[in-house]
């Protein structure tokens, strides 16, 4: 994803019968989505306001759109230059159907590139993780606690800890370090780079991540130079199974699906006697890795749950 | 329970490849979710879908934690299909010519009674071939 992209915002009110083909039309000409509104229309019985969206679709009894009409909001690339001139040329194709259509301002607008995340950064705390870490925003001061500080800044990146996937691999690696010695680590799909910092915070002597995204991967490499290991830690964008070697324990917190079509490379980069750690996983896809990790000869040893996420472990 | 809404957000996006760009980003930016949380739910839930768009409805909680339900696919989008138009063989907003059956109309009808306030089969079906005309495609028997 590239974080640097410049957007333009197209803002439009039409029928609400029109509305699908106006979508469309947005769609095809290449908004990254639409976001649809309703000023002005607040649900019956819900307790706050409805920020976009049909309140009708909301529970109680259903507010009338006396006004028949709803706000599009899309967002285009900024390099689309003829944009304005082909949107009113849809829009006089569109009068003939829905009389008026035209007479609604068409606002477009330039949106800065930024950091989406910052609102929902402000309100992220410390964290304690399991028994020994505590994950700590990078812009925070650290709190006093006798846990292991771990300084992250997951930009656009995944991995802050407060995702139950994230959190109980996390935990699940801290047992493992407490029971034996844990020379390597293989962190699939590494984000934040939080769970290989964490597991090196650990005691773990060296870890790989992996990861396809660019941005994450910068992430990844800055945090770890935050916390000290980066002398300790690769991080790749090289494919599972392109020559890394096998692993003490291997984690891979990724989407059910991504998991089943790299299980084979996953399975073959843990170590006899190792351990295998599996997360992203919806409650409704577990059988289907489960089945798909043992067929390639691994045994389930525990699992963890909350929500409708699960966390996988395995040994050879 | 007990937790209360702040707030609903409605947006139409791609199945399976939400990032923390527009519209995700300023929309849930906006309510202080945290947008990696919410792509990669939606993510693993929608990746099956494959190519489509997926009206997508938010609900997001005081305590900024947040749950969302995913509806049908748009009638156009479905139409489009039918037809057999390539995504992107044509110009946005160029008409674009192509046919569909009636029997394809009554499936997507069916398929999206709910969505279209329609009071019953004849009244979607008058609906889809609506929009299938507006998009330069006719609707042939069949
Ligand atoms: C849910 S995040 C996990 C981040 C972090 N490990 C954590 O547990 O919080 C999944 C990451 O995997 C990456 N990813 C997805 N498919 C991948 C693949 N085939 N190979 C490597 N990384 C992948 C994504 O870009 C994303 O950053």
């Amino acid at each position: 994803m590239a974080e640097n992209q410049e957007w333009v915002e197209l803002t439009v009110t039409v029928p609400v019968a029109a509305q699908d083909l106006v979508v469309d039309w947005l769609l095809e000409a290449g908004a990254s989505g639409v976001q649809e509104s309703y000023p002005g229309l607040f649900p019956a019985d819900g307790e706050g306001e409805v920020i976009s969206g049909d309140p009708s679709e909301w529970w109680g009894e259903a507010p009338k759109n006396k006004s028949g009409k709803v706000d599009l909001t899309a967002w285009l690339p900024k390099s689309y230059l003829s944009l304005e001139n082909d949107f009113q040329g849809f829009l006089q194709r569109l009068e003939a159907r829905f009389p008026g259509i035209l007479a609604h301002k068409v606002s477009i607008e330039n949106v800065p590139a930024q950091d989406w995340n910052a609102n929902w950064k402000a309100t992220w705390k410390p964290t304690a993780i399991g028994m020994r870490l505590m994950v700590c925003p990078s812009w925070e001061e650290p709190p006093e606690t006798d846990r292991i500080v771990m300084r992250i800044d997951p930009g656009m990146a995944f991995g802050t800890g407060t995702h139950f996937t994230t959190a109980s691999c996390l935990s699940l690696i801290e047992e493992i370090v407490e029971k034996t010695t844990v020379d390597s680590l293989l962190d699939v799909g590494t984000g934040s780079g939080i769970l290989a910092i964490g597991a090196l915070l650990l005691g773990v002597k060296r870890a790989v991540g992996i990861e396809v995204d660019l941005d994450a991967l910068a992430e990844a490499r800055e945090n770890a130079v935050r916390n000290g290991v980066a002398d300790r830690m690769t991080v790749t964008s090289a494919g599972v199974g392109s020559g890394e070697g096998q692993f003490d324990v291997v984690v891979a917190n990724l989407v059910a699906h991504t998991i089943v079509r790299l299980a084979k490379p996953i399975c073959q980069a843990v170590a006899d006697g190792g351990w295998l750690i599996l997360s992203g996983i919806l409650a409704e896809h577990e059988e289907t890795v489960d089945r798909e990790i043992q067929a390639h000869g691994l045994k389930r040893h525990a699992s963890m749950t909350e929500d409708s996420w699960v966390t996988l472990l395995y040994r050879p | 329970m007990g937790k209360k809404i702040v707030g609903q957000i409605k947006l139409h996006i791609k199945a399976g490849k939400a990032t923390p760009q527009p519209p995700i980003g300023p929309a849930l930016g906006q309510a202080g979710v945290n947008i990696m949380e919410f792509c990669k739910a939606f993510n693993a839930r929608t990746a099956s879908i494959g190519d489509a768009t997926v009206p997508t409805i938010i609900t997001v909680f005081s305590d900024k934690s947040f749950t969302f339900v995913t509806k049908a696919a748009p009638v156009s989008e479905s139409v489009r299909k039918a037809a057999g138009i390539d995504k992107g063989s044509k110009l946005p907003g160029r008409d674009s010519a192509g046919k569909i059956t009636k029997s394809q109309v009554q499936k997507i009808a069916e398929a999206k009674m709910a969505d279209l306030y329609a009071i019953d089969l004849e009244g979607a079906m008058r609906t889809v071939e609506g929009t299938a005309r507006s998009m330069g495609i006719e609707v042939v028997e069949g």
